[in-house]
């Protein structure tokens, strides 16, 4: 049945009208009334109905004409249509190839840009349930912005307290351990949970099993590991008996009891996690009121994250009143989107901004070439007017061609599209998250049909509506060509619009790429050159010792021998051949800033706001980087743990808080866990910026490292075990880094240096993301202002060619060359300064949205603004200067014969 | 002797047949019957012209068709005037009659 219905319908669709049977009762009927009627006027029956027949002539013949007449089915009609479009479109092939080129261009690039937002954006995040977990943090009610991981108290009592959770779990990040091996020492990157974790992110290990709860246990040191899925094909070769096996790391065996599954994606993105282990909480952290923990929720089945806000609001409230340290804390839930991409979004804008303008510019260039077809074909329009078709069937003919030319051009888009996206993913500065997915899928292919039909109606609607609208009354003379007139008007106005476009586009990258000079003129204060970095580590476990302190609180401590042994390091890389000067550090030099921690000018009355930076560095730090002291001196090997507590501020800190007074020999105090610690300041050096390129330095204090309060934070991150080592070199650092491994393994028991790179290439990193910027929408520019070009030249060749009967007559009736050249370029001129006026204001609005993004420069930059303008100016010019001398080489002699 | 025939153009014809549909409905032989009527046999219709005037006229929603019962009792095809029909016959009549004057005008010039 359902069959039947199906095959009714199609046939209804792409048959004809009015069925053939209907036209017969029709017909039958008439000639029966005739008949009848013969015979009433007295005819004989057989007379009367051949009579009828006669006067009817050839009903087979009228048949044919009714079939004629009726609408042919919508189906068949459009199939006529894209077979005369496919024809129209083949004559002209290098129209066809030019529009379709524009549009691949404007396509190809949305469609480039659509699957990076695609995949960085618009995909679900890699965890079941993703919409159901959460964030927690802890903030200051009157810092609502300043987000906090949570106390670990905190966070404890949350996980008892709520009801509104279905799991919760704490994360700790960057995790390093030391993997001890003759041969392949290495140094593994990892993290650890608490209970719950894998149940928040719904992941089960694919090999093995998740930890045990007993296996939660501080004191145990053989911690069992779960494996990533790249470790365990890296170090074991997908060995499928690696459960229970043993890891040697830092003089003790652990055993692996788990493989991740190959699709996890670690939190935030990180790459290269080798492990993660289990981790709970006694004793000396419980008491400890650093707000550092990340702390992930799954929320209960319908619950939403609005009640789930107000329950741990309420529980914050309980426990400000419980505990003293939480006065005026209290928790934010946020959605795990927000927290993975959020800050990522304000960076697309400009550049999807960007990619639209370009495709545009692109449609704005084929309904001009379209335009101007359509004023050719005026002649086949009226002809086929006149005979019968309907001005809506001819509309169509015409959209239908746009349409063809936005198929072909979004076609040949996505092949534009794949090669872009190579580009833009090899080229974007790292730490985008998921770019690499990015690709050409179903969603992007949707996306792509979607963007062409859209263009294809956008530039085709115009033509298609103004070539039919012209109807031809009696006596008319179809060769007339005076009919441009509004047409040519309003390509003149795309192409304004066009140069409009195409200059905001340039001054959004020359406001870029001013930014970027000036961002990578900056002096950066020190010898930033031959410089290398690294980092080492020495072990934790069997080392750090429980001290209680006044406080009666029970701390972690490293013992004195820990620091020294540093120092000796230092000594002996120092004395390698090609090594000129060495320090130590606790931050490697270009990976960000810190922001300034109180501290306390002895003697001073009002010491609200005085914050600064704090460094800890060795002796020799300064020299080694070149920074010149300008009172005082350096450290000292002597100011060691047991010496005098001094310290050595930078020009910005003296400048700010001792303006007329001398600093040296001014005690300050450092807060921290415990007594605040009292420092002797001995040395003022010049400002410098260490940590990042483009902040201006904050006023900074440095302490021997030595010196450092002996406390472990259990973040790792801030843990005094490791140290960054700077060694000025003179050689290529290839050549000392085998010596520099030796030294390192000699003195900790086999283990590696690592995080190796020059102070140069950490610097370099930083100039990434603007160079990237720079880079496309200077490509954007470049398409935009060619795009531009070409439609000034198509518009006024036409023009030119339009005009030739006229110019002819001018020249004829004495015109000069050079008058006509100057009437011609007029012209010209006239849409080059309504684009470049437009163009301008464009430019300031878009100034606005890029302001982010600039360094240092004003987005209203005249200079920029004024260069742009001119620049536009010439190209112009250039693109007229072909229609010009065209127009001047016309022989009016020869263009009159034509008439 | 049949009287001499006069060649309508095809829109003078849409314009008689929507005057006819605008006086009653009736169905295509009757609008044949009745423009013999009202012009006294000088205007014969061509049922070859007749048949696709009032298809083209239907597809222009200027009439409306239906199947009926004639008044002997036979399935028969009766057409209507719409309004659109109405309006267009209105403009029709119009220009007729502008156009007829000025061709009488030249006509009647020594």
């Amino acid at each position: 049945m359902a069959w039947r219905q199906v095959a009714s319908w199609w046939r209804r669709l792409t048959q004809e009208r009015t069925p053939t049977d209907e036209i017969d009762a029709e017909l039958r009927f008439h000639l029966e009334m005739e008949a009848e009627r013969n015979l009433t006027s007295g005819m004989e029956p057989r007379e009367a109905r051949r009579a009828a027949n006669r006067d009817f002539g050839g009903i087979e013949q009228y048949k044919e004409e009714c079939r004629d007449q009726r609408r042919a089915s919508w189906v068949h009609s459009v199939w006529q249509d894209i077979r005369y479009g496919v024809r129209i479109l083949g004559k002209a092939p290098g129209f066809t190839a030019l529009a379709v080129l524009s549009l691949a261009s404007g396509i190809g690039a949305t469609t480039a840009m659509f699957s990076v937002t695609n995949a960085v954006f618009l995909r679900p995040l890699p965890y079941k349930d993703a919409d159901r977990i959460v964030r927690l943090w802890e903030v200051a009610q009157d810092r609502p912005d300043q987000k906090r991981g949570a106390m670990v108290r905190n966070f404890l009592a949350w996980k008892e307290r709520n009801t509104v959770f279905e799991d919760m779990a704490g994360l700790m990040l960057d995790h390093t351990m030391n993997l001890n091996s003759d041969q392949n020492p290495e140094v593994l990157k990892g993290r650890k949970f608490t209970p719950g974790f894998l149940d928040v992110f719904g992941v089960k290990p694919a090999l093995g099993r998740p930890f045990l709860a007993e296996e939660y246990d501080n004191a145990r040191r053989d911690w069992p590991l779960i494996i990533s899925y790249g470790f365990w094909e890296r170090r074991f070769a997908k060995d499928p008996n690696v459960i229970g096996k043993t890891l040697p790391i830092e003089g003790l065996k652990q055993p692996i009891v788990g493989v991740m599954p190959k699709d996890y994606q670690p939190l935030y993105w990180a790459k290269n996690i080798d492990f993660w282990g289990p981790r709970t909480w006694s004793g000396a952290n419980i008491t400890t009121n650093f707000r550092w923990l990340p702390v992930f929720a799954k929320l209960r089945p319908g619950v939403t994250i609005e009640q789930a806000q107000a329950a741990m609001s309420s529980i914050a409230e309980g426990l400000a009143r419980e505990d003293a340290a939480n006065t005026g804390w209290t928790v934010k839930v946020e959605p795990l989107y927000q927290s993975l991409l959020g800050f990522r979004q304000p960076a697309v804008m400009p550049i999807a901004g960007g990619v639209g303008l370009v495709l545009l510019i692109a449609c704005a260039n084929v309904a001009g070439l379209l335009l101007g077809r359509t004023s050719g074909r005026q002649r086949e329009i009226a002809i086929r007017l006149s005979i019968g078709a309907g001005r809506l069937r001819i509309a169509r003919q015409l959209l239908t061609e746009s349409l063809l030319l936005a198929l072909a051009g979004g076609i040949a888009g996505l092949l534009f599209a794949r090669w872009f996206l190579t580009i833009l993913i090899a080229a974007a500065p790292p730490g985008t998250p998921r770019l690499e997915e990015a690709s050409i899928d179903v969603r992007v292919l949707a996306f792509t049909l979607a963007v062409a039909v859209a263009t294809g109606v956008l530039f085709g609607l115009v033509p298609a509506l103004t070539g039919s609208r012209f109807a031809p009354g009696p006596g008319f003379d179809v060769s007339a060509r005076s009919f441009g007139g509004s047409r040519q008007r309003m390509r003149r106005v795309l192409v304004a619009g066009e140069v409009a476009v195409a200059m905001v586009l340039l001054t959004g990258a020359g406001l870029l790429l001013k930014s970027f000079l000036r961002l990578s003129g900056i002096d950066v204060g020190f010898e930033v050159k031959d410089v290398v970095a690294f980092r080492l580590k020495v072990p934790e476990r069997g080392v750090l010792q429980a001290v209680p302190n006044a406080a009666g609180e029970s701390l972690l401590r490293v013992p004195e021998q820990m620091a020294p042994g540093f120092e000796r390091i230092l000594e002996e890389m120092r004395a390698l051949p090609g090594v000129r000067a060495g320090a130590i550090a606790t931050f490697a030099p270009m990976t960000g800033m810190f922001g300034g921690m109180p501290f306390t000018i002895e003697g001073n009355s009002g010491n609200e706001g005085t914050r600064g930076s704090q460094f800890q560095v060795s002796a020799g730090f300064f020299d080694t980087l070149g920074v010149p002291l300008l009172q005082g001196r350096d450290f000292l090997p002597a100011d060691t743990q047991g010496g005098e507590w001094v310290a050595i501020i930078n020009d910005a800190a003296a400048k700010r808080y001792w303006a007329n007074r001398d600093p040296i020999g001014a005690w300050i105090a450092i807060p921290g866990t415990g007594a605040p610690r009292r420092y002797r300041i001995v040395g003022v050096v010049r400002n410098f910026r260490y940590g990042r390129v483009d902040q201006a330095p904050n006023p900074t204090i440095y302490t021997p490292h030595q010196q450092q309060p002996l406390i472990v934070h259990s973040s790792g991150w801030l843990s005094q075990v490791s140290r960054t080592f700077l060694l000025r070199v003179a050689v290529p650092p290839d050549k000392v880094l085998p010596g520099l491994r030796a030294i390192a393994a000699k003195h900790t028991g086999n283990q590696p240096i690592f995080d190796v790179q020059t102070v140069e290439d950490l610097q370099g990193e930083q100039y990434r993301a603007p160079r990237f910027g720079v880079t496309l929408v200077g490509v954007f520019a470049a398409f935009g202002v060619i795009l531009a070009a070409a439609g000034v030249f198509s518009v006024m060749t036409y023009a030119v060619v339009q005009r030739s009967r006229e110019i002819g007559l001018r020249m004829a009736l004495g015109a000069q060359r050079a008058a006509v050249a100057r009437m011609i370029l007029g012209e010209g001129l006239k849409v080059a300064a309504a684009g470049i006026v437009l163009g301008l204001a464009g430019s300031l609005a878009a100034g606005r949205v890029l302001a982010k993004l600039l360094f240092e420069i004003n987005p209203q930059d005249p200079s920029t603004l004024a260069s742009v303008s001119l620049l536009f100016l010439c190209v112009i010019l250039l693109a007229c200067s072909f229609p010009v001398r065209r127009a001047t080489a016309v022989d009016p002699v020869e263009v009159l014969r034509h008439e | 002797m049949p009287p001499p025939q006069v060649d309508l153009l095809q829109g003078t014809l849409a314009m008689l047949i929507l005057k006819t549909l605008a006086l009653e409905r009736m169905h295509g032989f009757g609008v044949s019957v009745r423009i013999r009527q009202m012009t006294s046999d000088v205007l014969r219709v061509d049922q070859g012209s007749l048949y696709p005037a009032l298809h083209r006229l239907e597809r222009r929603k200027l009439i409306r068709a239906e199947w009926g019962v004639s008044e002997n009792n036979r399935k028969a095809k009766f057409y209507t005037l719409t309004p659109k029909g109405r309006r267009c016959l209105e403009q029709e009549a119009s220009s007729w009659v502008r156009l007829s004057l000025a061709v009488n005008t030249v006509m009647q010039a020594e």
